[in-house]
Order: structure tokens, then C-alpha cells, then sequence
């Protein structure tokens, strides 16, 4: 273990820990900053954040899949409902890997769903993560408790975090400050390996998420800091090796199944959301205390997010957040006077344009009435703001408190302010759609043989398959298709050449066509002829594990009109059979003649491995983390 | 700055005499010429003076009114508690002479600036608690009581609950500075009691929220122990007893109307949403300083008054109270704009029935508060020939804003051509503020008196909150703007009519032709009615439906054409409005003998609907029905008297029957057959049933709630003891 390497003298403890805050006094008021922030969330039960389409249409079922089977005692590795099934940890957006989303599974249903409740405790857990181990961050930087307060809420209040609401995402980004945190400690030369395992666990974790674009930016943030350090020090490279080991280890169960193509850079206007004029005063007055190779990387980020990808405004946000309680601990100290002074002026001029701004614009069209006007409050903390830092008397404490305060007011305006209520009909369509569309599922799962269903997309278009955990086919499929696939229903208005009996009409005004036609979800092929009758039932039906009783005239194959994949396993009156590819893509297996009971279980291997690996590395963090400490 | 000497301070009496002069001369419109109203708005007009008017027919008759039988079949008036049925200024008003049996304009006006002048007189006093000359604290309260939230709102319920904050706050200072810290604590609660007397919840919750915050400071910096924080809040809620628990028993059984898409029940929250809608954008903090650029309460205090809050603010800081004031200030303007400001979501999510007062705008109204005792605290200042570099500053940025104003105007008059812009008050916004930075200027450098600019100070306020306050007062004779409180007066022929009809009939309003609460004005009883609630009996029950109306003998109905249900034209009035009628209604009291149970409040209106054909002969209950008996002869009833809260009945029974009084049920109603006390079944779900043995009978319903004896009975104990705080307070003073 590379001990021996030069140790960096720990940072001077701020003077601004004279002012006083205790270890649980920052506890507890990085805690209530956050809830204030998220209230909406955290407080009330009449906003929601996951409205937006891609979260309404396919996190949200992807968890309805996932809960509904974590209550039946299953662990879910296999979708069966979205066109003959799919790997579920291959979308990014399910998180199925992903620890936390365990826990959220595992809540107590109400009616059968995910509590909305539950939702929104989980997303404002993951904010209170991210504040906290950014907080973690700005501590081991050296930053008074104060500063890491206000580094902390701003982390998870503002910019990328703020305006982000795809939870595999976020749940990506909440490790960032930890990975760095360690990668920090290698550098100064802190138990190196130590660090090294727990830096390469905490992006790990990252990796389980489910999101990929966002552990590749830590990733390539990380590798470049190793391949620095390495240019100055060879010594690091078995730490290095102990950071990737521990890296793939920890996110092995998620696997690179899911790695995407790199995001693009859309909706980056979006996504550059003003942090506000305190927080970025405090910024500036990080770089001014000597953060300047923070400052760089900020500045590195923003042009990365600009130029190749719109995530890598989380590093910026994180980088500014540092950068923010560093100011503050320099303002709250005394250093950078006059840079203090300097701000104070602009925060000031901007507090007074911006009302004479808007004075101007009512002069010329009338009072804006109801016009979205954030920038006003903004106007208003940089006032109060150049106020405080113009040193009108008030003591350290009141400085700090006054950061604060102003940094929650200016972030409240941005962190959580468009979310919708249940009562804004457009922006929860989706969500309300669900509900009205729960009696076409009652009546879907009461028909036998459990057929798949077709859905208008263009009228439901959310993952119907897995929010009522019934089996669909996509829609466009030829008619061949729709027969091989048992897709005896059809949901729409109008009814369709293939679907033409209208068998069941829901309150939505949706209605349930069938088609009588279709092929049984299991059935017998066979290439000759057979003078007998094959009788080829499904006996019992699970996501990963499928009985089927046959009992076949001559000998042939079973077929389950379900789609392979790698790690499913075929057993025929429990002796395992090899499983044939019919169709192109369905899972069949030969079985003689006579009656035969038919098994197809999902068991992948890489799933047990992943699974080992991730627990190893975890209890190997564990210990290390434990020893550390020791 | 040069040094300028202390003025002499105004003498006690001219301070009051000033005082009653600015406010009674600034609201010179309503006491020095009959041509204009405050009672224009469509709420006053149609709902408030309804409801006064109905009180002092009421005082006039003899009687205290608690029940209102004039409105959706009746409902308790005390427990809707806006028509402030139990708030003493309001009592001096229904006491006042009549004129034909109508309240006099003169009154009102006179109630309305008593009002103010109450809220001047408070504030002064709390100036001068602050320690604020008399000159400073004379501007202060006019301040308060003219400018923003309590200048500009015209609902007396709501400003009745603002008068008194003033007061609260000043004991709660005395409390805080340890003057008397129990008495203080006793009648600084006593007071916030008061102010919730006064008939609408949201100003005197805004104030009990911050009074609580306030002292949850206290507590924790130890500037005061537990034991005033208890006697401050018992003696709030008795005070409060005779207003908070007859609203609080009419609030869960009641819904109310509150913009939400649904009406709600109590323990349903009023939704974010509507306080979205009635809050402050943040370009509304430009209409601290400019008038009418706001969209909704004016939080307009003026150039001059926010100068000397400034000066107050900078000059003062080392107070705690003006610390205190700051933080009251900016924590009422940050809820004020509710979505935009973290605090309004934090306290209504965490502070119980802090939702029911659904407009965050008129939070605006403690900054208004704080505000004015700033500007108090900067004049003092400047008074007291205080030295500081802020005279100039802040004189230098009144002059700069006007000077700004005066340039942005002139480019669009010289762009537009005249005006330039819609509203020219704030070009006169500019000039008072270019006017104080001058005066400030001026006397910074030595040439004016502190005395001579106190009065000018003030001088230039007034002038300038004359821009905003009463200013669109509309004239009497102008016919459009005051068609609201005009056409109060244009339906008394038809309500002369109504009232010789026979059988104390109902009737329906068309509220699209009479918006005003015809029912309360006229002493005509209504089926329906301008109101923020109802209670739920009365609103399950579909009240538009024929047999709804058949079983309330709802026999009239006023409108421009036919009913569904009465259709027959019997009288049009000299407005060209008609009455029909459709005599095939039950009479108001009549017997049935028999009874079922329906399993719930929703089932009602379906339930009605079923047994339409058999109303009069068999009703349906909630709870499990009595005895009755069913026999060949016919019964006989009638009303005896009727008075909003008694009533009389002589009925004739064949044998064990219910006898029903199609009037609201609801708890607080007392029955007596014959002497003996009897219960009060909710008949059909929503009126009054009492069973009645065979033979002859009187019947009489009395409105006796319980919840408004035990709270007039804590509301006089806090009388007492503060009374006695009062003495503690003197002593402890004297000593």
C-alpha cells in the first residue's frame, strides 16, 4: 500500500469556524434547507416530478413493474409485458440494479401502485444524498461547516441537479462528490488505496443507477485526474488499478447492457439554469480565495457542456457549489476584502437594474400581471445580499444565515418552481390517463389465456404493458405478426381492420377491440404432420419463470410465444433442454411425444457474477471504509 | 452633515388632534360630502352591506342575530363569521338610528374611518412604544392606517382584523423588553383575540403566525420564559372564544367556495394552486413605490415612506426591534409572493389551517406594519438630529429614482406623445420621490428645520397616497361605476310584494339579473345567496331542482323570465324585474309519519329525488328514525311566530308523527314540545323534524349553539382580566 507517499498538509481549519455551527447543527440544517427547497415535495401531497413524459410514460411503469414484483416476492430481472419481453436492466430508466430504488420498491403499495407519497419521499431522498456527500466534499476541501451547508444545498438546489428530474440520472450524480471526495484524499495522500477502493465503489454505485452518460463524465473527470497524478507519480498506478477494479466491482450488476449513445446536448438551455446572484457572487469569491483550478474546471465543464454533452453541467454545478462555500468561508473571514467589496457593487447594480428594467417594461405595455418574474426575487436577494456584504453590522453568524437564507429564496425559484400540481389537467395528462385507464386493464386481465394487447400510441402513450402489468405488443405490427404473438386485443377509439369487435368501452371513452384469431401464447410446431390432437397449456406464470403442461400426439416443439434472450433456460419434465430460437426471436423446446411438463427459467449467469461482484465490492468498501476510519 | 438641534415634540394633544385631522381630512370624499361610497366593490355591496344591514334590523328589533334565516334556507351567521356578528365596532354601527329601517350612508362612512383612525391611533401608540417622538409616530400611524394593504382594501371584516396588530405587536415588545412581561403578554394576546373577533380568519392569522415566530425567537434567545408565552396565547384564544368556536363548529359542516375547482371541506387543504393565484407577482414589489403596479392588494407606500423606512432601517439598526421590524417586513413581502418566495411553501405546509387564508397577497399588510414603524423610527431619527452618511444616501436614491422615473417619461412622451404611458401617477410617484431626496438634501445640509421637515415629510405622504387611496372613488352620480350599490335600491317594490304573500314563502333569485343578497337587504327569505360557504346539508342538496325547491317552498322566484319551476308571472317591478310563482310548494311547516334511514350525507339528493312524489307524507334520516305511527286522521300545523332564532308552532297530531320546519338543521337548535325539551331530527337530510305525540302541541325551536355561550362566556373572562392586565400594567408602571 503506497502509505509512504508525500503527504499534503490538511487545509487550515476556517476562522469561520468561530462563528459556530456544530457537527449536528449542520446535520440538521443542511436537512431542513433541502425539505424547504423540495416542500412541494417533501411537505405536500399536491405536486408531483414525475409528470414529464419520459418519466410518466416510462420510469414510472418501469417501477410499477418492478415494485408490483418485489411485493410478490420476485426479484425482477425480466420485463414480460413490453412486445414478447426484454432484459429490465437494459434501459437505463428502469434502475433496477440500483440500490436505493430497492428500498423505494419495496414501500407499501397503495391499491396496488407506487404511493405518490413514496415517489416523492424518494426523489427528495435523493437530493438530501446529493446535498449531503457534496457537503461531505466541501468539508474534506477544507470548507467550514457553514460553507458546505451552503455548498451542499446549492449542489442539489440549483443548475443541472435543479432542473434534472430523470431519477437514474440523479441517482447517478449523487456520487459524483463522494468519487471525488476520495480521488481527493489520493491526491493529498490519505490512506491512497484506501481511498482509491472507496472512490472506485462510490462510482460503482454511480454505474448501478442505470444512467451512463453521467459515470462516464465522472469517469473521464476521474481519469484525468489519475492520469495527472500518474504523470507526476507512477506510484499511483495500483491504486488506479484498485479505483477500476472497484469501479467495474461495484457496478457490475448493472452491467454495460445499458450503456447508451453519448446524450446529446439537447434541451441545454434548459439545463443552464441561472444559479442566482448570491450563489454566483459566492463563486466568484471561491476563485478569488485561490480555487482557481476549481474555477478552471467549472469553466472546462461548461465548455464540454456547450460543445459535446448538456450533463456535464452537473460538474459545473458541483464545481460551483465548491466554489460557493469556499466564497462564503472567505467572506465570512475577511479574506479577498476587496474583492468582497467589488461584488457587493455588482450584486447591488443588479438589484437596482433589473426593478428599473421592469419599471420600463410596464411603462411601455402595462403592469405584466401574471408574467413569470423570478428575476424580480433574484433582484431582491442580490440587494439584500450587497447589502450583507457591504458589512452593514451584522455579525458572522448573521452573514452566514443571511447566505443562506438568500441562497434558499433565489434557488426556491428555480429548484422544484415549475412542478406541477395534480390540479394543472395539461401537464399531468399522462398521469391522470393512467387512472382513467385502470378499468381497460380490470377488464383485460379478467379475459383468458392472458393475450397480449395492442395499444393506439398515439392515445396511451405510456408504457401500458408494464403499469398494468399486462402483455403488449408495439404497435405497427403486421397482422402475421399480431397472430404469432397473441395479441388478441386492441385498445383504441376506432376500430381496425385486424381488431374489428368492440368488447368493452372504459370511462376514458377508450374502447377494447378483440380479434378472435389469434395463436395461443404457448402452442406445438412441428415440421411433418401428426394424425393426433397437442394439448399445450400454460400452467403457471411468472416474469422469470414460465410452466407450461404439453402433452403432444407425436414429437415436436413447445412454443412460447415470449422472446429469448441469453440466460434463459429451457427443462423438460425437469431435465434441461436446449432452447430453440422459433420464429426469429421465440423461445421453443423440443419435447417427445405424450404429456411433459415445460419449464423455461430465467437464471443468467452474468446476473449471479454481477450480483457477487457488486456485494464483494460492497463489503469490501465496507471494511476498508472501517479500517480507514480505525 | 451639519449638526442640527432636537425640535421641540408636539404636545400630546396636538398629536391627536393631528392625527384625527390627517385621517378624517384625507378621507374628506366620504365625511365632508355625501357624492361618493367605499361600498362600490361587488363584495361589499352585494354580500357586506346585506349582512349589516340584516344585524342592525336585528339590533333594531331587539334581538341578537346568530342565525341567518335569509339565506340557503337559513344558515348560523355567527358561525360564517365575515359578517362579524360579534366584533364591537360593528355593534355601535347597528345601534346607530335608522332611517325608514335602512343604515345610513353617513354611518357607514363614519364606520369606515373609524376604522382608520383606530388603525392611526394603534400604530402611533406603538410608535411611540418604539420610543418614536410624537411628530415621528404621528407619520407613522398615518402611514399605516392610509398606505398599502389597509389604505386600499375596502372589506371592513378584514380590515377590523388588521386595526389591532399594532397593539399586539406593541406588547409583545413590552414583553420582550420585560416591561410588565405577564400583563404585557395577557393584553398583547388579548388584543390578537380581538382581531379575531372581527369576522374574516386571514389577517389575524397572518398575525398570530408572526407573533408566534416571534416569540419562538424569544424563547430560544431567552428574552422571555414559557409562562408569558402561555397567558399570550390562552388569553388569544378566549378573547377570540366568541368568534373562533362558532366558526370552527360551522367550518366542519360546512364547504367552502375558495377557487379550488371543487368546493372544500374543513380537513380538505385549500390547494396550493389558489394561493398561486392570489399571490403577489414580484413585479408587484415596483408598486411599494409606484401606485397601481400591482396585481392584486397595493402594497403602495410611497416615496417618502419608504425613504424614511430606509433611514429607519440604516439609522436604527442597532435595535433589535428594528432588526425585528426588517425581518417582519421582508418575511410578510417573501409570503406575499407565495410561489416565488420559499417561505409561504414551508408555513403552509407546516402550520395547521394556515391554507384557509388563501390570498398570500394580503400578507402584504404586516409589511405595511413594519414598514411604517420603520419610517417612524427614521423621522425619530432625523428628528433627533441624528448624524449619518444615510441621509445622504438614501436622498441621493430618492433623487435618482425620480429623476429616472421623470427620464423614462419623458423619452415615451416624447416617442408617444402625451402621456407617454397609462397611468400619470407614477410620473407624480417620481416627483415625490425627487421632492424627498430634496427635502432630505436640504435638511442634510442644514437649511431646513427638523420640525418643518417632519410636517413636510408628511405633507408630501399624504399628497402622495391621495394618488392611490380613494382615488378612484367613483362619484355617487356616476351612474356606471356605482351601478353595483345603486341597484341595492331598485328591487324594493318587489321585495313589498313578496312580503304580503301569505305563508312566509321562499323564493328563488335569479343572481344573473340581482347579484346582491337580495334575502339579507330586503328580510325576504332565499333559497340560495352570495356566500363563501354553505353548510354541507344545505349544498348536497341541489337546491335547483324542482323538488328541492317544492320541499323549501320556494313558491317565487325574481328574474327577467320564467323559471323551470315557478313560471307563472304575478308582479313586475319598476326595474322591469318579475316575480313568477308556482304555489304547488309544501308549506314551511307540515307532518309526516314516516321515516327511513338512508346510509349517507351523498345518498340525500338521490333519495329526495326518489320519494319527489311522497315529500309530504314520509321523510329519511341519517340516523336511525323514531317511532312514528301512521293512523287515518289528518294533522293541522302552522307557524305561530317566526324569528330568525325562534320559531313557534302549533300543530294538531293524529296520532305520533314528526313535525317538520323546512329550515336548515344544524347543531345549536333547541326544540320544546309543549314545555318539554325534544330532539331535532335532520329531516330529508337538511331541515329541522321534531316528533310529536297525538293532540295538540306548540312547538318551539330555539337557536341556542352552545359554542357561542362557553365562547362569550371566555371572550368576557378575557374582558376581565385584561382589565385587570391593564391595572397590573399601571402599577407595575407607576412603581
Amino acid at each position: 500500500m503506497a502509505e509512504n507517499h508525500h503527504i499534503d498538509p490538511e487545509p487550515p481549519p476556517a476562522r469561520s469556524a468561530a462563528i459556530g455551527l456544530t457537527r449536528l447543527g449542520a446535520s440538521l440544517l443542511l436537512l431542513c434547507s433541502v425539505i424547504a427547497l423540495y416542500w412541494k415535495l417533501a411537505l405536500t401531497d399536491q405536486f408531483t416530478w414525475y409528470a414529464r413524459p419520459e418519466n410518466a410514460q416510462w420510469t414510472l411503469p418501469a417501477f410499477q413493474l418492478q415494485a408490483a414484483e418485489w411485493h410478490r416476492g420476485r426479484i425482477p430481472l425480466w420485463d414480460p409485458n413490453p412486445d414478447g419481453g426484454r432484459v429490465l436492466a437494459k434501459d437505463p430508466y428502469t434502475g433496477s440494479a440500483y440500490p436505493l430504488n430497492w428500498v423505494l420498491f419495496g414501500l407499501p403499495l397503495k391499491d396496488g401502485r407506487i404511493s405518490p407519497v413514496s415517489l416523492n419521499l424518494y426523489f427528495v431522498l435523493i437530493h438530501v444524498m446529493g446535498a449531503w456527500f457534496a457537503y461531505k466534499l466541501a468539508r474534506e476541501l477544507g470548507c467550514s461547516r457553514w460553507g458546505a451547508v451552503a455548498g451542499g444545498v446549492i449542489f442539489t438546489g440549483a443548475g443541472w441537479f435543479a432542473a434534472t428530474e430523470s431519477p437514474h440520472q440523479l441517482n447517478g450524480a449523487v456520487w459524483a462528490p463522494l468519487v471525488f471526495l476520495y480521488l481527493r484524499r489520493i491526491v493529498r495522500g490519505r490512506a491512497v488505496v484506501a481511498s482509491a477502493a472507496l472512490s472506485g465503489f462510490f462510482l460503482g454505485m454511480a454505474w448501478l443507477s442505470g444512467d451512463s452518460g453521467i459515470p462516464l463524465l465522472i469517469v473521464a473527470a476521474g481519469t484525468s485526474g489519475w492520469i495527472w497524478r500518474a504523470l507526476k507519480n507512477w506510484r499511483v498506478l495500483p491504486a488506479a488499478a484498485v479505483f477500476l477494479i472497484m469501479a467495474a466491482s461495484g457496478g457490475a450488476l448493472r452491467g454495460f447492457a445499458g450503456i447508451q449513445s453519448w446524450p446529446p446536448p439537447a434541451g441545454l438551455a434548459e439545463l443552464i439554469a441561472l444559479p442566482g446572484a448570491v450563489t454566483l457572487s459566492l463563486a466568484v469569491l471561491g476563485v478569488a480565495a485561490g480555487w482557481w483550478e476549481i474555477g478552471l474546471f467549472s469553466l472546462v465543464s461548461l465548455l464540454i457542456a456547450v460543445g459535446f454533452t448538456g450533463d456535464a453541467l452537473m460538474l459545473l454545478g458541483l464545481s460551483a457549489a465548491m466554489l460557493a462555500a469556499r466564497g462564503l468561508d472567505a467572506l465570512l473571514t475577511g479574506d479577498c476584502a476587496r474583492w468582497s467589496r467589488g461584488i457587493a457593487w455588482a450584486c447591488l447594480a443588479f438589484g437596482v437594474v433589473v426593478p428599473g428594467a421592469y419599471y420600463v417594461r410596464a411603462e411601455l405595455n402595462g403592469f405584466p400581471g401574471t408574467v413569470d418574474a423570478r428575476l424580480m426575487v433574484a433582484a431582491l436577494a442580490a440587494l439584500l445580499w450587497s447589502a450583507a456584504m457591504f458589512r452593514v453590522p451584522l455579525n458572522g453568524r448573521a452573514v452566514a444565515l443571511s447566505a443562506l437564507g438568500l441562497v434558499l429564496l433565489e434557488l426556491s425559484s428555480l429548484t422544484a418552481f415549475a412542478m406541477p400540481t395534480y390540479l394543472e389537467k395539461e401537464r399531468v395528462a399522462t398521469l391522470n390517463a393512467m387512472k382513467q385507464h385502470a378499468d381497460l386493464a380490470e377488464f383485460l386481465h379478467r379475459q383468458p389465456g392472458s393475450l397480449r394487447v395492442e395499444v393506439d400510441s398515439r392515445l396511451i402513450p405510456y408504457n401500458f404493458g408494464d403499469m398494468f402489468s399486462i402483455p403488449q405488443i408495439a404497435s405497427g405490427a403486421t397482422d402475421e405478426e399480431r397472430r404469432l404473438m397473441s395479441a388478441g386485443f386492441h385498445i383504441g377509439k376506432q376500430p381496425t381492420s385486424f381488431y374489428s369487435d368492440a368488447v368493452f368501452e372504459g370511462a376514458s371513452g377508450l374502447k377494447v377491440f378483440a380479434h378472435a384469431g389469434v395463436s395461443p401464447r404457448v402452442f406445438a410446431s412441428r415440421d411433418v404432420t401428426c394424425a393426433g390432437e397437442d394439448q399445450v397449456e400454460l400452467a403457471a406464470y411468472a416474469p422469470n419463470r414460465v410452466r407450461i403442461s404439453a402433452r403432444l400426439a407425436c414429437s415436436g416443439m413447445v412454443v412460447l410465444n415470449d422472446t429469448f434472450a441469453p440466460g434463459w433456460r429451457a427443462f423438460v419434465d425437469g431435465k434441461e433442454s436446449p432452447i430453440i430460437v422459433a420464429y426469429g426471436k421465440l423461445r421453443g423446446v423440443m419435447a417427445p411425444a405424450g404429456a411433459h411438463e415445460v419449464e423455461f427459467r430465467y437464471r443468467p449467469w452474468s446476473v449471479a457474477a454481477a450480483g457477487l461482484a457488486t456485494a464483494l465490492a460492497a463489503l469490501t468498501a465496507a471494511a476498508v471504509a472501517r479500517w480507514n476510519r480505525g | 452633515m451639519a449638526e442640527s438641534a432636537p425640535a421641540r415634540d408636539l404636545s400630546r394633544w396636538a398629536a391627536a388632534l393631528l392625527l384625527i385631522a390627517g385621517v378624517v381630512g384625507f378621507y374628506w370624499k366620504l365625511l365632508l360630502t355625501g357624492e361618493y361610497s367605499w361600498m362600490n366593490g361587488d363584495d361589499t355591496a352585494f354580500q357586506i352591506l346585506p349582512w349589516l344591514q340584516f344585524q342592525a334590523s336585528e339590533w333594531h328589533a331587539g334581538r341578537f342575530p346568530l342565525w341567518d334565516p335569509n339565506q340557503w334556507a337559513g344558515q348560523p351567521l355567527i358561525g360564517q363569521a365575515q359578517p362579524g356578528a360579534v366584533y364591537p365596532l360593528n355593534w355601535i354601527l347597528f345601534l346607530a338610528p335608522l332611517r325608514d329601517g335602512w343604515l345610513r350612508q353617513v354611518y357607514l362612512h363614519w364606520y369606515f374611518v373609524t376604522i382608520h383612525l383606530m388603525a392611526a391611533w394603534f400604530a402611533y401608540k406603538l410608535a411611540r412604544e418604539l420610543g418614536c417622538r410624537r411628530m415621528a409616530a404621528l407619520c407613522g400611524g398615518l402611514i399605516w392606517s392610509l398606505a398599502g394593504w389597509m389604505g386600499s382594501t375596502d372589506w371592513p371584516q378584514m380590515i377590523n382584523g388588521a386595526v389591532w396588530a399594532p397593539l399586539v405587536l406593541l406588547y409583545l415588545l413590552r414583553v420582550l423588553r420585560g416591561r410588565a412581561a405577564a400583563a404585557s403578554a395577557g393584553l398583547g394576546g388579548f388584543f390578537l383575540g380581538v382581531a379575531w373577533l372581527s369576522g374574516h380568519h386571514q389577517i389575524p392569522m397572518f398575525v398570530s403566525v408572526a407573533c408566534f415566530g416571534i416569540w419562538l425567537w424569544a424563547l430560544a434567545s431567552r428574552r422571555t420564559r414559557l409562562a408569558p408565552f402561555a397567558i399570550f396565547w390562552t388569553m388569544t384564544a378566549c378573547a377570540g372564544a366568541m368568534q373562533i368556536l362558532p366558526a370552527q363548529e360551522y367550518g366542519r359542516l360546512a364547504i367552502r367556495w375558495a377557487g379550488a375547482p371543487e368546493p372544500l371541506g374543513w380537513n380538505q387543504k385549500v390547494p396550493v394552486d389558489v394561493h398561486r393565484t392570489y399571490s403577489l407577482n414580484p413585479v408587484s414589489m415596483l408598486g411599494i413605490l409606484f401606485p397601481g403596479m400591482t396585481n392584486h392588494p397595493e402594497p403602495f407606500i410611497g416615496a417618502t415612506a419608504l425613504s424614511l423606512a430606509m433611514l429607519g432601517l440604516a439609522m436604527a439598526w442597532r435595535r433589535f426591534e428594528t432588526r425585528l421590524l426588517a425581518c417582519l417586513a421582508l418575511a410578510a413581502l417573501l409570503y406575499a409572493l407565495a410561489p416565488y418566495g420559499l417561505i409561504h411553501g414551508v408555513l403552509y405546509s407546516v402550520v395547521p389551517h394556515l391554507d384557509k387564508a388563501r390570498s398570500a397577497s394580503a400578507a402584504i399588510v404586516l409589511f405595511g406594519l413594519a414598514a411604517s414603524m420603520l419610517a417612524a423610527l427614521g423621522l425619530h431619527s432625523l428628528l433627533e438630529g441624528e448624524r449619518s452618511v444615510w441621509v445622504r444616501r438614501v436622498a441621493f436614491a430618492a433623487i435618482g429614482t425620480g429623476m429616472f422615473v421623470a427620464g423614462v417619461r419623458a423619452v415615451l412622451i416624447v416617442w408617444r406623445g402625451w402621456p407617454g404611458a397609462d397611468d400619470p401617477r407614477r410620473l407624480l410617484a417620481g416627483v415625490a420621490a425627487l421632492t424627498a431626496g430634496l427635502l432630505l438634501l436640504t435638511f442634510q445640509r442644514g437649511l431646513l428645520p427638523s420640525k418643518t421637515l417632519g410636517f413636510a415629510l408628511t405633507a408630501l405622504f399624504l399628497a402622495e397616497v391621495s394618488r392611490v387611496n380613494m382615488y378612484f372613488s367613483p362619484k355617487t352620480s356616476d351612474l356606471e361605476r356605482t351601478a353595483s350599490l345603486r341597484s341595492l335600491s331598485e328591487h324594493a317594490d318587489i321585495a313589498a310584494f313578496l312580503r304580503k304573500q301569505p305563508g312566509l314563502p321562499r323564493v328563488d333569485v335569479d343572481d344573473s339579473i340581482v347579484r346582491y343578497n337580495f334575502g339579507d337587504w330586503y328580510g325576504i327569505q332565499q333559497t340560495g345567496g352570495y356566500l363563501a360557504s354553505v353548510s354541507e346539508n344545505s349544498y348536497r342538496h341541489e337546491f335547483h331542482t324542482p323538488w328541492a325547491k317544492r320541499l323549501l317552498g320556494a313558491a317565487f322566484a325574481v328574474g327577467t323570465a320564467p323559471a323551470e319551476f315557478q313560471k307563472r308571472e304575478v308582479f313586475t317591478g319598476s326595474s322591469g324585474v318579475k316575480v313568477y310563482e308556482n304555489p304547488v310548494v309544501l308549506p314551511r311547516v307540515f307532518t309526516v309519519h314516516e321515516a327511513l334511514q338512508i346510509d349517507s350525507r351523498m345518498q340525500a339528493a338521490g333519495q329526495l329525488y326518489q320519494m319527489r312524489d311522497e315529500l309530504e307524507s314520509k321523510t329519511f334520516l341519517l340516523s336511525s328514525p323514531p317511532r312514528l305511527e301512521r293512523c287515518a286522521g289528518a294533522d293541522t300545523a302552522r307557524i305561530l311566530s317566526y324569528e330568525p332564532s325562534k320559531v313557534r308552532i302549533e300543530v294538531t297530531m293524529a296520532c305520533q308523527g314528526m313535525v317538520i320546519l323546512t329550515d336548515t338543521w344544524f347543531p345549536g337548535w333547541e326544540a320544546r314540545v309543549d314545555g318539554r325539551p325534544a330532539v331535532i331530527e335532520e329531516a330529508y337530510a337538511l331541515v329541522r323534524g321534531i316528533v310529536a305525540p297525538a293532540g295538540e302541541h306548540t312547538v318551539e325551536l330555539r337557536y341556542r349553539p352552545r359554542s357561542v355561550v362557553q365562547g362569550a362566556a371566555l371572550s368576557a373572562l378575557s374582558l376581565l382580566a385584561a382589565g385587570w392586565f391593564i391595572l397590573a400594567s399601571r402599577k407595575e408602571r407607576l412603581h
